[in-house]
C-alpha cells in the first residue's frame, strides 16, 4: 500500500498531500538541526487536513466495502508515533492515540451486527497496562461491548500475547468463536511477518476475527487489512454542548481495499458510523477551531 | 476422652515423627559415602558475622558441643572437628520430599513444627498390619533413607509429639530420668501399655536410629504425666523457669492451679497442657489438599517419554471421569503426581474455571502444561506410577437442551462455555492471575469500580453493568484507566473549574471542550478523605482525557491528576 501511495503522489506532483509532507519533513529537519526534540507536530499531519467529508452515507460497511468487519482475517490497526507524520516511521508510539485505535478495533470486531457480536478476548501486555493505562471495563459498555462476556488476558511478553491470541482464535469448540483484540503498543521483533502470518492463518481456519492494535514502529506484517487510526475532535452534543461528544476517530484503510480518503468515524453503543455532517474541515473553515501551532517541550 | 474424637465423632490416631538430627542426616545423604558418622561433625552458620554451630552430630554432642556455640570454641575443644556450612534451603527442599513420602500412610499429612511430621493413621494402620506393623514399615523405610527418627502414635497430636520428643532414637530410651521413672511405675499404671517397637542397639554406629512408642487408645494421660516438661514443646525460658521451680514433669505442672499458671506463664502453657491431656481439640493442618477422587496407575516398565506419559494421563482421566460422572459431579482442580523410579516425583496441577470432567479437556490442559509450562517435565529414569486426583468438586447438571429455548440463547450459552474453556487453557500456561473476567463492583472510586476476577477462581460473572454513558451515548468512563494517576500541571483554569491549559508528561495541551465536575468522595475507611472532582476534557487534536482535582478548588494542597484516556 505504501508503494501505491508513493506512486500516487508521484503522479500528482503538486498535490496538497505531497506539499504538506515536504513541509513536515523540512520542519523535522530544522528541529533536528536546532536539537529540539521531540517535535510535536500533529502526528496525523496532512492526512487529517485532507480528510474529506464522507460521501457514502453513514455506514462504514458501505464506505469500505467488505474490508470493514471482514471475518476470518487478521486486521492490523496502527496508531501514530510521536512527532512523526507516518505511522510506520518508527519512533516512540503516541500512546495517547491507543484509545482511539482500540475503540476502532472494537467497532471493527462488532462488524455489521453489533448486537450479535462474538465474545471478545482482550489481550494486553502487563507492563504496558501498568505504564500507559489498562483497559477499563466500564469504558467498554458505551462502545457496545458487554464486558461481562469478555475475557481479559494480561501477557508478560509479546510471545505470550501472540500465543494467547492464536489459542483464542483456534478455539471453536462448543459453538464458540471469539473476536480477539490484541493491544501491543510497542511490539518487539517477535511480532514479525511469521507471527502475523500465523495469526492470519489461525483466523482463516476458524472464521474468527483478529485485530492487532499496535504502535507505529516494528517489523513488517502480513495482515491483509491495515488501518490507520488517530483521535479526532468530537462533535458537540445537544445535552452538553461544551463537553466532549461521542468518541470520534479518524480512520484510513491503508491496505487491502480500494483507496479511499480518510474519514471520521463516530461511535456509540450500537456501533460506528461515519461522521458526515461535521468535520474537522468545517470547524476550521467556520473559525470555531484553531489548530495549535507547533509546540516544543522544554521550550516553555 | 471425647476430645480425642474429631469433629465428625471419629476416633483419631495420630502418628507423630520427629527428626532430631535432620540437618546432619540430610547433609550426610547429600555427601554420600564421604561422610563418616562416627567422627565429631558440625554444621555452622554465620550469625552476626561470626561462625556459630547450627547443628552438631551425636559424637560432637558427646564431646560437649552444642548448637549456638561459637565455632572457634568448638574447634578448641575438639581439634579434629569436621565441619560444613549449613544450607537450610537445600534442607527444606529435601525435607519436603520426605514429607510427601508419608502420604503412603495416610492422606492427611501436616508439618506442625520444624523437622516434625504428623498424620492421622486411624483408618489406614490396618493396611500395614496394625500400628506396630506401620511403625515397622516406617522404620525400614527411614533406615533405607538413613534418617534418625523418633515416632509415636497417640490419640492427639500434642500427646503424640510429647511422646515422640521423649524417645531418643539413639538410645531407644528417654534422655532424662523422668521418662525412665515412668517405665518404673508401669506396673502401677494400668493405662500404660507403651511398647518399644524399634530399638536401636546397633544404630549409633551407623549414624541412623529409630525409636517408637505406641500409646494405647485412651492411655495418653498416664504416659504424658510422667514426661519431662520439655516434651510439651515450650519455649526454653518457660521450661527452664518451671524446672527451677521444681516442676519437672508434666504431672507436676498439671497439679498446679490453672489460673496461677496462666497468670505466671501466659495462656500458651495452659493450652499445651490441655491439648496434651486431650481436653482441647487440635487439628492437623494438612500440607496438601486431601483428594476427593483418586486413580492410580502402576506400569510394569517405566514410562520414559512425555508422549507416553500424556497417553497414560489420558487413560487415568477417562477412569476418573467415569467416577465423577457416576456421582454427578465435576472438579475444578486436577493434580497429576508422577513417581519416578528413583523415588523422586513431579506434581502438576491444573485448574478449571468451571467444574469439569471431560477427559479430553483434562488431557489437553496437561499437554499444555507439559509443553508450555515454566519447567518442562523430565521423566528421568522413567515414571513407574501415575496418580490423578480430583479436588474442589461441584455438581454438574446433565446436559439438556429444550426446544423451547431460543437459538440465540443456546448460541450465547455455548459462547460462554467456550469462553470458560478458553480461560482454562490460557490460565494453565500464562498463570491463573493473567486471565480474568471483569466484574462490576458497587464502589465509588473508579479504581475499585471493577474487579478483575481470575477466571480460574470460578467466580460468577456479573452480566449487568451500570450505564456509564450520557443519554446521547457519550462515555463517562475512560477506555484506559491509569493504575497510578499521573500528576498534571494546570496552567490556566476556565471560570467554572475545568483546566483550560495543562501540561502532562512535559507536553502542553489546550482544552477545547470540557465538562464536569463529577464529584467523587474519597472513601474515609481507606484513609482517602479528600474529594475528587473529575472533568472530561478534549484538547485541540481531539484527544479526550479524564482529569481530576483532589481537594477543593483553591484549597492548599489541591492538585490535579490525569486518570484515564477516552477513545
Amino acid at each position: 500500500m505504501a508503494n501505491n501511495m508513493a506512486s500516487n503522489s508521484r503522479r500528482t506532483k503538486d498535490s496538497p498531500l505531497r506539499r504538506h509532507r515536504e513541509i513536515d519533513r523540512l520542519r523535522a529537519r530544522i528541529a533536528e538541526i536546532e536539537r529540539r526534540t521531540p517535535v510535536l507536530a500533529d502526528p496525523l499531519g496532512d492526512w487529517r487536513r485532507d480528510a474529506p467529508m464522507a460521501a457514502a452515507g453513514d455506514n462504514p460497511g458501505a464506505y469500505w466495502g467488505s474490508a470493514f468487519g471482514a471475518r476470518g482475517v487478521l486486521h492490523e490497526v496502527r496508531f501514530a508515533s510521536l512527532g512523526r507524520a507516518q505511522c510506520d516511521d518508527g519512533g516512540t508510539p503516541d500512546h495517547r492515540a491507543a484509545a482511539a485505535a482500540l475503540s476502532f478495533a472494537i467497532a471493527l470486531s462488532a462488524g455489521a451486527e453489533p448486537a450479535r457480536a462474538a465474545p471478545r478476548v482482550f489481550i494486553e501486555r502487563i507492563h504496558e497496562a501498568a505504564g500507559e493505562g489498562a483497559i477499563h471495563a466500564p469504558g467498554l459498555a458505551p462502545l457496545g461491548v458487554a464486558a461481562g462476556r469478555c475475557l481479559f488476558v494480561r501477557a508478560r511478553s509479546d510471545r505470550e500475547a501472540l500465543w494467547a491470541a492464536e489459542e483464542a482464535l483456534r478455539a471453536t469448540g462448543e459453538g464458540g468463536r471469539f473476536s480477539v483484540i490484541a493491544l501491543l503498543r510497542q511490539p518487539g521483533r517477535e511480532v514479525n511477518l511469521k507471527a502475523t502470518r500465523r495469526l492470519h492463518l489461525a483466523a482463516e481456519g476458524t472464521g474468527a476475527q483478529c485485530v492487532l492494535v499496535r504502535g507505529g514502529a516494528g517489523e513488517p506484517s502480513c495482515a491483509p487489512y491495515r488501518w490507520r487510526v488517530g483521535p479526532q475532535p468530537s462533535r458537540p452534543m445537544a445535552d452538553d454542548p461544551r463537553g466532549p461528544g461521542l468518541p470520534a476517530v479518524l480512520v484510513a484503510l491503508e491496505k487491502g481495499g480500494a483507496v479511499r480518503p480518510a474519514v471520521t468515524l463516530e461511535m456509540n453503543r450500537s456501533g460506528a458510523r461515519l461522521q458526515a455532517e461535521h468535520t474537522y474541515k468545517d470547524e476550521v473553515a467556520t473559525g470555531s477551531f484553531h489548530p495549535v501551532p507547533l509546540a516544543v517541550a522544554g521550550g516553555q | 476422652m471425647g476430645a480425642a474424637l474429631s469433629g465428625r465423632g471419629r476416633r483419631r490416631r495420630i502418628l507423630a515423627v520427629a527428626f532430631p538430627d535432620l540437618a546432619i542426616d540430610l547433609f550426610a545423604r547429600r555427601a554420600g559415602g564421604k561422610h563418616s558418622p562416627d567422627e565429631p561433625f558440625v554444621l555452622y552458620d554465620r550469625v552476626n558475622n561470626a561462625l556459630r554451630i547450627a547443628h552438631a552430630n551425636v559424637a560432637a554432642r558427646a564431646g560437649g558441643l552444642y548448637a549456638g556455640q561459637p565455632f572457634a570454641e568448638a574447634r578448641a575443644i575438639i581439634p579434629t572437628l569436621r565441619a560444613a556450612p549449613h544450607r537450610p534451603q537445600a534442607d527444606a527442599a529435601d525435607f519436603e520430599k520426605i514429607v510427601y513420602g508419608f502420604f503412603r500412610y495416610g492422606p492427611h499429612v501436616g508439618t506442625p513444627a520444624i523437622a516434625c511430621v504428623c498424620l492421622d493413621v486411624a483408618g489406614s494402620a490396618h493396611l500395614f498390619g496394625g500400628e506396630a506393623g506401620l511403625l515397622a514399615d516406617l522404620e525400614a523405610r527411614l533406615a533405607r533413607a538413613r534418617l534418625a527418627a523418633a515416632a509415636a502414635i497417640a490419640d492427639t497430636p500434642a500427646a503424640a509429639f510429647a511422646i515422640a520428643n521423649c524417645v531418643s532414637p539413639v538410645t531407644g530410651r528417654a534422655p532424662r530420668s523422668a521418662f525412665a521413672s515412668t517405665g518404673g511405675r508401669g506396673g502401677r499404671n494400668p493405662g500404660w501399655r507403651g511398647e518399644l517397637v524399634g530399638g536401636c542397639s546397633a544404630a549409633p554406629s551407623k549414624g541412623v536410629g529409630f525409636a517408637a512408642r505406641i500409646s494405647a487408645p485412651g492411655g495418653d494421660a498416664d504416659i504424658i504425666a510422667g514426661l519431662p516438661i520439655e516434651a510439651l514443646g515450650l519455649d526454653p525460658d518457660t521450661a527452664q523457669t518451671l524446672r527451677t521451680l521444681g516442676l519437672k514433669t508434666v504431672d507436676a505442672v498439671r497439679r498446679q492451679p490453672v489460673a496461677a499458671l496462666t497468670k505466671r506463664f501466659g495462656a500458651t502453657l495452659s493450652r499445651r497442657l490441655a491439648a496434651a491431656a486431650g481436653d482441647l481439640f487440635e487439628s492437623v493442618s494438612p500440607i496438601a489438599e486431601r483428594p476427593e477422587y483418586s486413580v492410580l496407575q502402576r506400569s510394569p516398565s517405566p514410562v520414559m517419554t512425555v508422549d507416553a506419559t500424556l497417553a497414560a494421563t489420558r487413560g487415568l482421566a477417562e477412569k476418573l471421569a467415569r467416577m465423577l460422572e457416576r456421582d454427578g459431579v465435576g472438579a475444578r482442580r486436577f493434580e497429576l503426581r508422577l513417581f519416578r523410579l528413583d523415588n523422586s516425583f513431579v506434581i502438576e496441577t491444573i485448574d478449571f474455571a468451571a467444574p469439569a470432567r471431560d477427559p479430553a479437556a483434562i488431557a489437553r490442559l496437561f499437554r499444555l502444561k507439559f509443553e508450555k509450562g515454566d519447567r518442562p517435565v523430565d521423566p528421568g529414569f522413567g515414571f513407574d506410577a501415575l496418580r490423578l486426583t480430583a479436588n474442589r468438586l461441584a455438581p454438574i447438571a446433565p446436559e439438556q437442551r429444550t426446544s423451547l429455548k431460543s437459538l440465540v440463547d443456546d448460541a450465547r450459552r455455548d459462547g460462554d462455555i467456550a469462553l470458560t474453556r478458553l480461560a482454562d487453557r490460557l490460565g494453565a500456561v500464562l498463570g491463573a492471575d493473567a486471565v480474568a473476567f471483569a466484574e462490576s463492583c458497587n464502589a465509588h472510586a473508579p479504581e475499585r469500580a471493577v474487579r478483575m476476577t481470575p477466571a480460574l477462581k470460578g467466580a460468577g460473572r456479573a452480566q449487568d453493568w451500570p450505564a456509564a454513558a450520557s443519554p446521547d451515548g457519550v462515555p463517562w468512563r475512560p477506555l484506559f484507566l491509569s493504575p497510578a494517576p499521573e500528576p498534571v500541571e494546570v496552567m490556566a483554569l476556565a471560570p467554572d473549574g475545568p483546566p483550560a491549559r495543562f501540561i502532562w508528561r512535559r507536553i502542553p495541551y489546550r482544552v477545547r471542550r470540557a465538562t464536569g465536575p463529577e464529584r467523587m468522595l474519597g472513601e474515609w475507611r481507606l484513609g482517602q478523605a479528600r474529594v475528587r472532582d473529575y472533568y472530561r476534557v478534549e484538547d485541540d487534536a481531539g484527544r479526550r482525557f479524564w482529569i481530576y482535582r483532589e481537594g477543593e478548588m483553591g484549597e492548599a494542597g489541591a492538585h490535579w491528576r490525569l486518570h484515564g484516556i477516552f477513545a
